[in-house]
């Protein structure tokens, strides 16, 4: 897998390769902290392959990402693509900015979360921006549904087992300028794309300057509902926004990018060598 | 003959395939290394972008060899590792003195690779 570029209109790039360092130069670092209390918590790096390193964001174990970044506080168009391994999707948030005060603490308890947010796309009910707490129509699989419950099918079921971390796909999420939101799945280069639509749902809502964003999340449960300390979840990689909606085409395009090998391309501007006899 | 500079590389691109085993020659240039002395001083100098990155950092490497599409037999001469560019033209330098010279008439190899860290 490979991480995308910085491209006109990029407001976060965190690869996740073994470190939350935003790339991109427009937002912070992340940090991984535990999902209930926001506490800080170590960082838990996953490996897919030999050029992509991932986090695990679980419920109590490994924790959620957060960061104080003002360029994501969307209350407009935006993107973000990744990679990401989904152990479970029960009551998974994906990706959210909101007002750590006005909801439950953490992303663990169902809807409060969704107080004061400016978008939260989750696994059960999906909020573009432009909306507030209302939990609007549900995701489109493989957002929700495909693997929730109580049952890790992804992991295999043997607790505390190695995770597994073959076969990452790439997601998309996109909202337009009207709310409108779709969402998107590639297995492998060229396979899949686009799987659901949904309209603007909620009332517009206006930055307060206070929301963080935040990346996974598990919203119910105490661990360990399952295996020893984890209840599913996801690892997330090569994590990009964008502050547009970005065209189907673009996406598939950079899917296809992002499945590619461990190549980096490498171009010069200049190369001087000399070589001379030796002055000692 | 006091030295040999190689002109600047214009604007290529290179895929970096992988990190060892199959590097990537960018540019191939002729050298009399009897020409020069029984050591050689070595100045790279390079601007350049990695337009996507991974664990490893790319390297740029100087070789020698009777190939100029290959290294296999030959011998790197130098090596500096890029910084993490994501994107950016950035300037990397590097110099190793009083390396052996390798002699005879070879081509010398601007290779592109994954480094190390």
């Amino acid at each position: 897998m490979r991480p995308l570029p910085n491209i006109t209109g990029t407001v976060g790039n965190w690869p996740l390769n073994g470190s939350l360092v935003d790339v991109s130069g427009m937002s912070p670092a992340l940090q991984s902290v535990d999902p209930a209390v926001e506490t800080p918590v170590a960082p838990l790096y996953v490996t897919f392959d030999a050029c992509t390193q991932g986090v695990e964001c679980l419920n109590g174990t490994s924790g959620k990402l957060m960061a104080s970044a003002p360029l994501l506080r969307f209350t407009g168009a935006f993107t973000f693509q990744w990679v990401m391994v989904q152990l479970r999707t029960y009551e998974l948030t994906y990706f959210c900015c909101c007002d750590p005060t006005l909801g439950a603490p953490g992303l663990r308890n169902g809807g409060p979360d969704r107080l004061g947010s400016l978008y939260t796309i989750h696994s059960s009910g999906g909020n573009c921006t432009i909306a507030d707490q209302s939990i609007g129509s549900n995701l489109p699989s493989p957002f929700y549904g495909v693997i929730s419950g109580s049952n890790n099918t992804t992991w295999g079921g043997v607790p505390g087992s190695p995770p597994p971390y073959a076969n990452p796909a790439v997601y998309a999420f996109t909202c337009d300028s009207s709310g409108n939101y779709s969402a998107y799945k590639w297995t492998a280069p060229g396979v899949g794309g686009l799987v659901g639509t949904v309209a603007h749902y909620g009332s517009a809502k206006t930055s307060n300057g206070t929301e963080n964003f935040y990346i996974g999340g598990i919203e119910s449960g105490v661990p360990p509902i399952y295996g020893v300390g984890y209840s599913g979840g996801a690892t997330f990689a090569n994590v990009r926004a964008l502050n547009y909606a970005r065209a189907a085409s673009d996406l598939a395009a950079d899917a296809a990018a992002m499945f590619g090998n461990c190549a980096t391309a490498l171009s010069y501007r200049g190369l001087l060598v000399n070589i001379r006899k030796a002055s000692t | 003959m006091p030295g040999l500079s190689i002109p600047e590389l214009g604007p290529v691109a290179s895929p970096i395939t992988n990190a060892s085993t199959t590097p990537n020659i960018d540019a191939a240039w002729f050298v009399d290394f009897d020409e020069l002395g029984p050591r050689l001083d070595i100045d790279v100098s390079v601007i350049a972008k990695a337009d996507a990155f991974s664990i490893a950092k790319p390297r740029v490497a100087l070789w020698v060899s009777t190939n100029p599409t290959s290294t296999v037999g030959g011998t790197q001469l130098a090596a500096l590792d890029l910084s993490y560019t994501s994107g950016v033209y950035a300037p990397a330098s590097a110099s190793v003195a009083s390396l052996v010279n390798p002699g005879g008439k070879q081509y010398l190899l601007v290779v592109s690779q994954n480094g190390s860290g």
